[in-house]
């Protein structure tokens, strides 16, 4: 369904993302996990064609075919919205917030000419009542203003799904949420991609929300990939010393004051990163060769983009505190 | 241990917008009766959803806003309500560190200075070197280094001016820390270290902190006790451990049950 190559972008001399590659099934959903500054936002905007003018993007985005870093912009206009539709973390800032949510969802459906105006307002009402807000007919005539958060980002849902796209990007869709709405927002993505059979991408730095979702994983790091696998394995038996240190530090139990293992350092800038690994200054396992050298993909388990990942190099213990 | 924060029967609430010139002006009860006591040196973890009064709490505590009814006592003295001049001997033995970092830096102010105004009110006598060593060292425990302090607030990113305001919160070791959502906005390897700093000041210096979060997991990882709240009440309370094995309240159950885990 979508298939990325060797895609990298750069902001001048600043390389923002690094020959990634990967691929997404119909039905199927691929987590991007990463901190600030990894990519992953940008990644979603490529794929979009939403990419700020400054940047330059190349290698290979092909949706069903067609490789959408070669389109021009009226065609790419085509299909954003039709077969590829993205929600953000804050849906406020992406819904107009004087036009009711009924007349915005069945806008797309005009827009693109798959309905007439009456059969698009009866289409946007029966949406509003799937992605589960209580009285439909009436709720379509709201506006954004008058939901919580958490119905909202189901407007936002309907208005993404209305064209059936065959590619849902999901850009931190529930971080800004409680909980308990976090969960049922969840949960109403895994329905609308069983009916439709769309691909997602779920872009999030919390991998536990990612582990409910998404059958495979990809962890960026400095606009570079560090691990690609299923998540099941990745999560299970990680195999680069960044994803290993990601779920190390994330809090699990009760400390009864032992502390936890956090990543040494911080997040570097771009524009100082290394030639070689991205997380070079950061890794325990870092040596000479990891700086200068970029690393190979490590195909096992899961694949990984490490000189040290191989079967027989010493998995050094990862209590290295700050 | 003696108690060193307690909140005694806590009530706030907001006025809503008249819905008509002659209309009944209504209330939101934000705060709606909460009483706790926090012994010294102890994490009390306080956990809800928004709109829970989670924040405002917070607030009436270190006594931005004064609470309608009830008390807040810090080591036994009662100090809402009291005004600047009687608060001023304890104010530097509280202090508190906000979700948003923007809002609690002065945008014109070198960090330098941001962290070292604390220092120079409380302790004012401090040689020009030994203050910036001071400074140096704080910020190196919460993860930045010397290069920062000549930069302004814009110059860093969410996380990091988050940290800023936390050596800026706890350059002067105060006795207790009121944190509303401190880690929220930091990436989750910059959020072990901030959580490793603040079980650090309260093992090395007896530090206590009341810690607001939505984050059930963080919540659960640094709390001796835990408070759930819900529409400006508490509905369950209890020694941390307890209370997230076996919930005995409906609501309780729910938000542990909605928690996304690995």
């Amino acid at each position: 369904m979508l298939k990325v190559t060797d895609l990298s972008i750069t902001l001048g001399s600043i390389t923002a993302l690094r020959g990634l590659n990967f691929a997404i099934r119909p039905g199927e959903t691929l987590g991007i996990v990463g901190e600030s500054g990894s990519g992953k936002s940008i990644t979603a905007l490529a794929i979009m064609g939403l990419l700020p003018k400054v940047m330059r993007a190349s290698g290979r985005i092909e949706l069903e075919g067609n490789d959408l870093l070669a389109l021009d912009e009226s065609a790419l206009c085509r299909s954003r919205g039709r077969r590829m539709a993205m929600i953000f973390q804050e849906p406020m800032t992406a819904l107009n917030p004087v036009m009711p949510i009924g007349a915005q969802i069945a806008e797309g459906l005009v827009l693109h000419g798959i309905m007439s105006r009456h059969e698009a307002a009866e289409e946007a009402i029966r949406l509003v009542g799937r992605v589960g807000l209580p009285d439909p007919a009436a709720r379509a005539h709201s506006y954004p203003h008058e939901l919580s958060g958490g119905q909202r980002q189901r407007a936002m849902i309907a208005m993404a799904i209305a064209c059936r796209p065959a590619l849902l990007i999901a850009d931190e869709p529930t971080s800004a949420l409680d909980v308990t709405v976090q969960a049922e927002i969840l949960a109403l993505l895994k329905e609308v991609r069983e009916e439709t059979g769309m691909a997602m991408l779920f872009i999030s730095h919390d991998l536990a929300v990612i582990s409910k979702l998404a059958e495979n994983t990809l962890v960026l790091y400095g606009g570079a990939a560090m691990e690609m696998g299923e998540t099941h394995a990745l999560l299970a038996a990680p195999r680069h010393p960044y994803t290993r240190g990601l779920i190390a530090a994330i809090p699990s139990g009760n400390a009864h004051n032992t502390r936890l293992n956090p990543i040494r350092g911080h997040v570097p800038e771009l524009a100082k990163l290394p030639p070689g690994c991205p997380f070079h200054g950061r890794c325990p396992l870092g040596d000479e060769r990891c700086r200068i050298e970029r690393p190979a993909p490590d195909i096992a388990e899961t694949t990984a983009w490490c000189h040290h990942a191989g079967a027989h190099a010493p998995l050094a213990p990862l209590g290295v505190t700050s | 241990m003696s108690v060193i924060l307690e909140a005694v029967d806590l009530h706030r609430h907001y006025p809503l917008p008249r819905e008509g010139i002659f209309a009944r002006r209504r209330h939101v009860s934000a705060v709606n009766g909460v009483s706790f006591a926090l012994e010294e040196g102890k994490v009390l973890g306080i956990v809800g959803e928004s709109g829970s009064g989670k924040s405002t709490l917070a607030r009436l505590l270190v006594g931005l806003e004064a609470p309608e009814k009830g008390e807040v006592r810090f080591l036994g003295q009662r100090i809402s309500g009291l005004g600047d001049a009687a608060l001023r001997p304890v104010r530097h033995q509280i202090q508190m560190v906000f979700q948003d970092p923007f809002g609690s830096l002065d945008p014109r102010m070198r960090v330098l200075d941001s962290i070292g105004e604390p220092l120079d009110v409380a302790e004012p006598g401090l040689a020009p070197e030994a203050r910036r060593e001071r400074i140096i060292g704080m910020l190196e425990r919460v993860g930045l280094g010397e290069g920062a302090l000549t930069r302004y607030p814009h110059q860093f990113s969410g996380g990091q001016r988050q940290r800023i305001a936390i050596a800026r919160a706890l350059i002067t070791h105060p006795k207790l820390l009121i944190a509303d959502e401190p880690v929220s906005a930091l990436d989750v390897s910059v959020q072990a270290q901030i959580l490793n700093l603040l079980l650090d000041l309260k093992l090395e210096f007896g530090l206590s902190l009341v810690f607001i979060s939505h984050d059930l997991g963080i919540v659960r990882y640094l709390s001796d006790r835990v408070i759930v709240m819900q529409n400006g009440k508490i509905v369950e309370e209890g020694e941390t451990e307890a209370l997230f094995s076996a919930p005995a309240e409906a609501y309780t159950r729910q938000l542990i049950a909605a928690m996304p885990k690995l």
